[in-house]
């Protein structure tokens, strides 16, 4: 018992010692290292866990393993056609070559502002090279961003590993903007759209109204010009018809209808204003003259 | 036990170092018990290395420093996210900096976003130790989101129709790239609080609105007078056949009772036709004459004079 007590506190006494004096060193999971003898690297730690040095002689260096990031400020680019944007650019990276970044950049900063460099100089390359609407559009015909990014991307991410241990995860664009200075253009512009998209509405109205307003007419016109032909077809009808019933009554006796149609002639053509001069041999005076005397009126 | 009391003083005092010792290393030992909180889940580490990913809530034990670490992160809490503003400015009633949620859509208009991003921690080992600045990354992300999808979109489809399929390929944008980077988070929504046209060129747009409702009024006031003029007609044209209808009636009518009239006066006239005629001349005489003036001329001129009866 009392062994094994011993054995286990001189174990830990030594491990304390090891780690008091810089033998032992931890790598942790978000860090990996570098140890150098005199500057000169002698191991390269990318997995964690804990590790043995030469105390005083070997130094550590540690560097993030992380997946880091790193916000280029905005910046104004040309398209083409020759219209200003300004992107707003982020880059994630990792550092996957520590010795290669350690003899290459030094610091974070360092490593930061070449990074931020060369983004800028292939977006600019890249922006300058299409037109405005490869990158900003509605129409999928024509927009590339997606690609142009891509492709930018990949050149980043060739230059950074070759040149500074760093493998780019991704170029990230979080904004595309019009400069400030063009910002009251920009809005000018977008109100000459709005007026002349509400006009358009309002002449569209007017003109559906218009149109919805004579079809009404036409309508009205096509109904009123059948309902008339209906009814001049009737009243044809009616007249055939009467006429009908007049030809087979007045038909079994002409002559007889031939008087009457006469006398009745007479009622209606001689009016108050006619003038009659009856012979005196007419039927009418005949008896009136030839029979025994009346009162004076015929 | 009687040889332990004869033992040396120095031997003595060695046991009371090694009774020290092994009190430290228990004391040592007991400073490892750790709790995890109902909302959160613990990763443990030894030496740098992660042992444990995810250790549920409730009491536990592991190494201690230096040998081991115990994190801890919330993963039942929902987290928010804010785009195009700043809560810190939201807090003290400031406006935002409007620049912040501007956004260009596909036919080079600019658009006003206003949103909040929920997200929670997925995996806590992932969130800890995946990244530096996880919510910056987030931000980031969902920034860009906004531009992939903004910047391939009519404004019109932005503000209106367009509002949710936004939203998810904002959302799809951002996990997708967070589980392909580690960074252990998750997006729950993206909630769209406000789209709308930055404020110089509000009242522009507003009358877009304003001149689509007036289309639809010139519209709908021509369809009420069509469809109160076609009623009209449809009752004029009703009435012009009943009208052509009514005057059949009369007319066949009155030519059936003029026949019925002649035939009666025709059967008459068969059985006795000089008194008839004679005395239909007489009526129509006695009606015709007493209108008109009147001359009787007698062509024999016998000694007749002509009288004029007035």
């Amino acid at each position: 018992m009392m062994r094994h007590a011993r054995l286990a506190i001189v174990c830990a006494a030594l491990l304390v010692v090891a780690a008091g004096t810089g033998t032992l060193f931890v790598v942790d999971t978000t860090e990996q290292a570098v140890v150098t003898r005199f500057g000169r690297p002698v191991r390269t730690c990318t997995v964690p866990g804990p590790y043995w040095k030469l105390p005083l002689v070997d130094r550590v260096t540690r560097l993030d393993a992380r997946l880091l990031v790193t916000e280029p400020p905005p910046a104004e680019y040309l398209t083409l056609d020759k219209k200003n944007l300004v992107a707003r650019t982020f880059l994630t990276w990792r550092v996957s070559d520590p010795l290669r970044y350690i003899q290459s950049v030094v610091f974070r900063e360092a490593a930061e502002a070449r990074l931020a460099a060369v983004t800028s100089s292939e977006i600019g390359a890249a922006f300058g090279a299409v037109p405005f609407d490869a990158l900003v559009s509605a129409d999928s015909a024509t927009m590339r961003l997606g690609t142009i990014l891509s492709q930018v991307e990949g050149r980043v991410r060739d230059a950074a590993e070759r040149q500074f241990g760093i493998t780019l995860v991704s170029l990230g664009l979080e904004r595309l903007a019009f400069p400030q200075q063009n910002e009251a253009s920009v809005f000018q512009r977008m109100r000459a759209e709005r007026q002349r998209i509400a006009k358009r509405f309002r002449s569209e109205g007017d003109e559906q109204g218009v149109k919805i307003r004579a079809a009404a007419d036409r309508e009205r016109a096509r109904i009123l010009a059948k309902a008339q032909r209906k009814a001049a077809e009737i009243r044809g009808r009616a007249e055939a018809e009467a006429a009908h019933i007049y030809a087979d009554a007045l038909g079994q006796a002409p002559e007889f209808y031939r008087f009457l149609r006469t006398l009745e002639s007479y009622d209606k053509f001689i009016d108050n204003n006619t003038t009659v001069i009856l012979p005196a041999d007419s039927p009418l005076m005949k008896s009136l003259l030839a029979g025994p005397p009346t009162k004076s009126e015929p | 036990m009687s040889g332990r009391l004869r033992m040396p003083a120095a031997l003595r005092g060695s046991r009371l170092f090694t009774l020290g010792v092994v009190a430290a290393i228990v004391a040592w030992a007991a400073s490892g018990f750790y709790t995890v909180p109902t909302t959160s889940l613990a990763v443990t580490r030894a030496f740098g290395v992660v042992v444990e990913r995810a250790v549920p809530p409730g009491v536990h034990w592991w190494w201690p420093w230096p040998v081991g670490r115990v994190d801890r992160a919330e993963v039942t809490r929902t987290l928010t996210l804010s785009v195009g503003f700043l809560f810190s400015q939201e807090f003290r009633g400031m406006p935002s900096d409007p620049s912040l949620g501007r956004w260009l859509t596909g036919d080079t208009n600019v658009i006003q976003i206003r949103a909040k991003v929920n997200f929670r921690v997925a995996d806590p080992a992932t969130y800890l130790f995946g990244s530096e600045r996880p919510e910056d990354i987030l931000q980031l992300v969902v920034g860009a989101g906004f531009t992939a999808a903004s910047s391939s979109l009519p404004v019109d489809d932005v503000l209106t129709s367009g509002r949710l399929a936004l939203i998810e390929r904002v959302r799809a944008h951002a996990q997708q790239r967070l589980d392909a980077w580690g960074v252990g988070l998750q997006v729950l929504a993206v909630n769209l609080e406000a789209v709308e046209p930055p404020q110089p060129v509000v009242a522009a747009f507003q009358d877009v609105q304003n001149a689509r409702a007036d289309r639809e009024r010139l519209i709908s006031e021509a369809e009420a007078y069509a469809s109160g003029l076609l009623p009209t007609a449809r009752g004029e044209a009703d009435r012009a056949v009943n009208d052509a209808i009514s005057f059949r009636d009369r007319r066949v009518n009155a030519a059936r009772g003029d026949a019925d009239r002649f035939t009666e006066l025709a059967a008459e006239h068969r059985r006795a036709p000089a008194i008839l005629e004679r005395r239909l001349y007489l009526e129509t005489a006695e009606r015709v004459l007493p209108r008109v003036r009147r001359y009787v001329l007698d062509p024999g001129g016998a000694g007749l004079p002509v009288k004029i009866v007035e």
